[in-house]
């Protein structure tokens, strides 16, 4: 990742925006970063601070150096260096000032023969007095020697930049507001899991005409002061923001030494291309995305009579301070407009079978039934029969008609017509 | 009973826990107004939420309500036994301990460097019998602390930072690691000691404070004015003032100063001013590349006494090539001054006329360090130096396998070498601080002792001023 003073940006007004590199900068980016890529190439089996000279020495015009920086950063980041362990470092150093210091203390006249001292002990490891000189701070950073390069293209090197830029902003960041919309529910549980390991807490709203959810993300202390301490897990968590179908972020910053507050917006699949928040997804594309599974047990259910319609659903189900849970399907009354979600755990673990109860428990609002595998070991029964919740055990794959009697069974407990 | 005091609506069990540096308040509906005011509804998670360091107060307010409650936010222990030895305190240990125990196990206590801190702490972790985290500003003030503690309390203690992550009840850490750390390590111990505790109201070290729920904290330092504040007027990186201890920690609740010490609880010692003077050759070399930076600084306006002189100069000399000469010039010009051929010639007097005693030899950068080291054949001690070779150096020193080692910054606090009697100030920063904190290295009381204190001067350079600014204390006067 780069660093917040790698990032080419510009302020207008009380926005921050990233400059990404132009049309007319990009040969000359390439040129850098075959630069760098080669030099690393050309480095292995040799130092960092060997490596690092090259680099410097690199011709770079004062409008590039912030460019040049980054690549060179991310260039290093794929390179392995490790200390040369000829002479250990720490041995040899313990051994030689000793003797120095030995030496220093029997000496009457101020005559210090700095160079016997090191050709003793040279001698004693029957090497050179160069080798000794060499060998003396090799463990140190600059000192170590670069076993391995695991290097892109350049092309691949400036995309990888280009996406360093938007992130490492967020390093600066207090919150932020992203808008998501995913045409498959993975994509949401990719986030939240996201959110939860990186220990950042949301507010979601949904937004109208199924058009996404709009979450507030920060940090626990966040209530209490503005703090770019969650920078760093905000930035991680923009991948899994990205990876939504369509995304939009806005950041509060506090920018540079004086921690400027300025804002920071970002949207996908790539800027200039998001569709109109306020428009429906399209349907067909949503189908596309489906599990397997979901997808051969939704064209069974279309299959059935009734009045339960099913399709997939784009629904998160939030219960604040509980957790959420994120549906494959959902199934409305056609007469009624009564809703009923399927979300389908499968074989994922027990673990997630009782945090789903512990939703129902705790009071979700709407009605669920959850699809678990007997491989998990789990019974139907491990969810109160008064609760707008069941559980659907299953042998090897879903069965329709089974889904929707405890489609109708939870419509009826949540108080609604079957 | 006011309105505000009657009991909540509960909505099922009141529940205190730990989150990331926070306390969530479950069973508690939002309605309810009787909790202390750092404790605020918090939509997100549908519970009160509160800043750890309110957990005293928290828990008190509870009580005072008599609302009954599950805490499964203190993870500390009592502690089942204190300290094994138990070293004499001097007079003014035990009253400064004393101050500490009145104020509620709250403050801050000021004493001068070398003066005996460190057992006014093991003291106060005895008296509380507490987990307790110390934190510290450097690697080798873990190692110190670590080896302090085992001698007193004769536990396993842990360490986080370094590179290790070793948690006990008795544990130390660095500030940058306890920032880093705090929201998982804030529920874990019920004393905190802030060493050198001027380091704390930093704007992110500040927040470690906040993040950790113990009720008990101690700060020790022998300088609580940070320099920023005392010598330009402001305050560096969104940090808040002084007051800001006082919340963090504690009020000032003991302090005596260095020269109330001097003899009676501290080595004598003296300060000898060394001004070398370049050779013809550097002399003209020095002043050509001072002019060429300076007339840098002065065409483009930038102030290196102003807040943000550095900065500036770092933006502006980095656009084109005078900028960059002008950045060469800069740091050649430090060079001649830091490193100069007769500083170092005199640095070989000093080794030879000190062969038998204990010399610590304090640079301003890393690159005179190793210059140093490579040169003399000294041991080095860096940022870069491991936690046990650091160990082993300083060991070295105390039993006089060395008789001097080099280090940049890393030992100007704290670090205990009581054997250390002398001192060589090859460079420095204007820092009062960082000049009061590397005599006190030398200072630790031993019979018959008598510390000296050099600081070489490079004659007719910048560096001149540079030491007029960091003379301006008492101990120099």
């Amino acid at each position: 990742m780069l660093t917040a003073d790698m990032v080419h940006v510009r302020r207008r007004g009380d926005r921050l925006v990233v400059v990404p590199v132009s049309d007319e900068e990009r040969p000359r980016a390439l040129e850098l970063a075959t630069a760098y890529l080669d030099l690393a190439r050309g480095h292995v089996g040799q130092t960092r601070g060997a490596l690092l000279d090259a680099c410097r020495a690199v011709d770079v015009e004062p409008r590039e150096q912030r460019l040049a920086r980054g690549l060179l950063k991310l260039a290093l980041d794929r390179c392995e260096f490790e200390e040369d362990a000829t002479l250990e470092p720490v041995e040899l150093r313990r051994a030689l000032f000793t003797s120095a210091a030995s030496a220093r203390r029997q000496a009457e006249h101020a005559v210090f023969d700095r160079a016997a001292i090191l050709a003793g002990t040279a001698a004693e490891r029957r090497v050179s007095s160069d080798a000794i000189e060499r060998a003396l701070f090799a463990d140190l950073a600059d000192a170590h020697i670069l076993r391995e390069a695991r290097l892109l293209s350049p092309e691949a090197l400036l995309a990888e930049h280009q996406l360093a830029q938007l992130q490492a902003v967020l390093l600066r960041a207090l919150s932020v507001r992203a808008t998501v919309w995913s045409a498959a529910p993975i994509g949401y549980r990719h986030l939240f899991h996201k959110l939860k390991f990186l220990r950042l807490l949301y507010r979601i709203e949904r937004l109208p005409k199924n058009a996404g959810y709009c979450l507030h993300i920060d940090g626990p202390y966040s209530l209490f002061e503005s703090v770019t301490k969650y920078g760093l897990h905000l930035a991680l968590a923009l991948p899994a923001l990205m990876a939504c179908d369509r995304w939009a972020i806005e950041a509060d910053l506090r920018w540079g030494r004086e921690r400027r507050p300025l804002r920071y917006a970002l949207r996908g699949p790539a800027p200039g291309q998001f569709p109109d928040e306020n428009a429906a997804p399209d349907r067909k594309d949503t189908v596309e995305q489906l599990p397997d599974e979901v997808a051969a047990l939704l064209q069974e259910l279309a299959a059935l009579p009734g009045p339960w319609r099913p399709a997939p659903s784009h629904a998160i189900l939030d219960l604040p301070g509980v957790g959420q849970c994120v549906p494959d399907l959902e199934f409305v009354h056609q007469q009624t407009g009564q809703t009923v979600y399927l979300e389908v755990l499968g074989f994922w673990s027990r673990d997630a079978v009782w945090k789903r109860i512990e939703l129902a428990r705790k009071g979700l609002a709407e009605a669920v039934v959850f699809a678990a595998s007997k491989h998990l070991r789990v019974s139907e029964a491990a969810l109160d029969e008064e609760l707008p919740a069941a559980l659907y055990v299953y042998a090897r794959v879903m069965n329709a008609h089974a889904v929707l009697q405890r489609v109708r069974e939870v419509a009826a407990r949540a108080d609604g017509p079957a | 009973m006011t309105a505000t005091e009657t009991p909540p609506p509960a909505l099922a069990k009141v529940e205190i826990r730990f989150h990331s540096g926070t306390l969530e308040i479950a069973g508690i509906s939002a309605a309810f107004v009787g909790l202390p005011s750092a404790c605020v509804w918090d939509e997100r998670t549908a519970c009160f939420r509160a800043p750890a360091s309110a957990y005293a107060d928290l828990v008190q307010t509870l009580r005072r309500l008599k609302i009954a409650y599950v805490d499964q936010a203190r993870q500390y222990e009592t502690l089942t036994a204190g300290a094994l030895v138990r070293r004499e305190p001097r007079p003014y240990q035990s009253e400064a301990l004393g101050a500490w125990d009145a104020a509620g196990g709250r403050g801050v206590v000021v004493l001068p460097t070398g003066a005996g801190k460190t057992l006014v702490a093991h003291m106060a972790i005895d008296l509380r019998r507490r987990s307790t985290l110390v934190v510290t500003p450097t690697l080798d003030l873990v190692r110190q602390w670590h080896d302090g503690l085992l001698a007193s309390f004769d536990v396993p203690i842990g360490i986080v930072g370094g590179g290790e992550y070793d948690l006990r009840p008795l544990t130390v850490t660095t500030y940058d690691s306890a920032y880093l750390h705090m929201e998982n390590l804030g529920a874990r111990f019920g004393l905190l000691v802030f060493d050198e505790c001027h380091h704390l109201p930093s704007a992110s070290y500040s927040l470690s404070a906040r993040l950790a729920l113990a009720p008990f904290r101690l700060g020790l330092t022998a300088t609580p004015e940070r320099d920023a504040w005392t010598t330009r007027g402001f305050a560096p990186d969104g940090a808040g003032g002084p007051d800001a201890l006082d919340e963090l920690i504690g009020p000032i609740v003991y302090r005596k100063d260095i020269v109330a010490l001097s003899g009676d609880y501290l080595s004598s010692y003296e300060t000898v001013r060394v001004v070398v003077d370049l050779s013809p050759a550097e002399r003209a070399e020095y002043a050509a590349e001072r002019a060429l930076y300076r007339q840098f600084l002065d065409a483009n306006g930038i102030s290196m006494a102003s807040p943000h002189g550095w900065t500036e100069f770092i933006i502006r000399s980095s656009r084109n090539a005078e900028g960059r000469r002008a950045f060469e010039a800069y740091r050649r010009q430090r060079a001649i001054a830091f490193t100069a051929p007769a500083k170092l010639d005199y640095v070989e007097r000093l080794l030879h006329q000190h062969r038998r005693d204990r010399a610590i030899i304090f640079t301003q950068d890393n690159a005179t360090v190793h210059l140093v080291a490579r040169r003399f054949l000294l041991p080095a001690i860096t940022h870069q130096t491991r936690v046990s070779e650091r160990s082993e150096i300083l060991d070295g020193l105390a039993k006089g396998r060395y008789t001097a080692i080099a280090t940049s910054k890393v030992l100007n606090e704290g670090v205990d070498v009581p054997e250390a009697n002398v001192a060589i100030v090859m460079s420095g920063s204007g820092s009062v601080r960082e000049h009061v904190q590397r005599l006190g290295r030398i200072l630790r009381k031993r019979d018959g002792k008598q510390a000296i204190l050099y600081e070489l001067v490079a004659g007719g350079t910048s560096e001149t001023f540079t030491s007029q600014r960091r003379r301006e204390h008492i101990a120099y006067r």
